[in-house]
């Protein structure tokens, strides 16, 4: 069991999700960096309290190594046409290639640039269908019926397959 | 990076077929212009910082707008 780092949208979706407690089967515990939670209104600070009351998630301050190196994969991304990378999801991909995290996010982005830079190659990068078919392995295709319910998110049909679903 | 490009068509029609213009057209500004950002490409961050709302308080309207987030 291990640590992961989630960017805003992952948590915003994750947390409405019924099943979101079951998120702790597949790690210890959550790094919430503080620019993800300042990102975050009412309602999704009060579904991430029971969390950090718990001590299950942890805030990670704003440290400036790590906004200097997110401002470079920024730029990166920029100057070499990849897809979109915003600031959040840059900042949790400095944070975990240093702290040795798993990054949580929905975004294209993260997954394309770790293909890419080399020093990122070995940082572990999972959405919320790779969460779902880690806690779900037999019921995988109930569960993203209820995913979907619950967060309005939608998986292409490519990924799915990948997982043995056919929508 | 083809494959991508090819999963973002196929998101970015599926958001447009999806969602109800109707509602995103009677939303006050810079509403309007955020859901329509986030139909034409998908970033729910960048949306939700052009609507000046909290990431998950712009979801919300997200949702009631029927705008599939596509992963």
């Amino acid at each position: 069991m291990s640590t992961a780092v989630a960017d805003t949208c992952f948590l915003v979706h994750w947390l409405r999700f019924r099943d979101r407690e079951r998120i702790f089967e597949v790690f210890e515990s959550i790094a919430v960096p503080v620019m993800v939670l300042d990102e975050m209104g009412a309602r999704g600070r009060v579904m991430l309290a029971p969390w950090l009351a718990s001590r299950r998630a942890f805030l990670i301050p704003r440290i400036n190594d790590y906004e200097v190196e997110a401002l470079r994969l920024v730029e990166f991304s920029r100057s070499q046409r990849l897809p979109t990378l915003d600031p959040p999801e840059a900042y949790c991909l400095a944070v975990a290639k240093r702290r040795g995290y798993a990054v949580l996010t929905d975004n294209k982005a993260p997954k394309y640039l770790a293909q890419i830079l080399k020093d990122y190659s070995g940082v572990k990068i999972l959405d919320s269908l790779d969460i779902l078919a880690l806690i779900y392995c037999d019921d995988l295709a109930e569960a993203v019926k209820a995913y979907k319910e619950d967060t309005g998110l939608v998986f292409s049909k490519t990924r799915l397959k990948t997982y043995g679903i056919d929508s | 990076m083809e494959k991508f490009r090819e999963f973002e068509r196929e998101a970015r029609e599926l958001r447009e077929k999806s969602a109800d213009w109707e509602f995103i057209e009677k939303q006050p500004e810079p509403i309007k212009t955020a859901l329509k950002v986030l139909v034409e490409n998908g970033d729910l961050w960048l949306a939700a910082k052009i609507s000046g709302l909290p990431v998950d308080e712009f979801d919300e309207i997200r949702i009631k707008a029927k705008i599939p987030v596509v992963v």
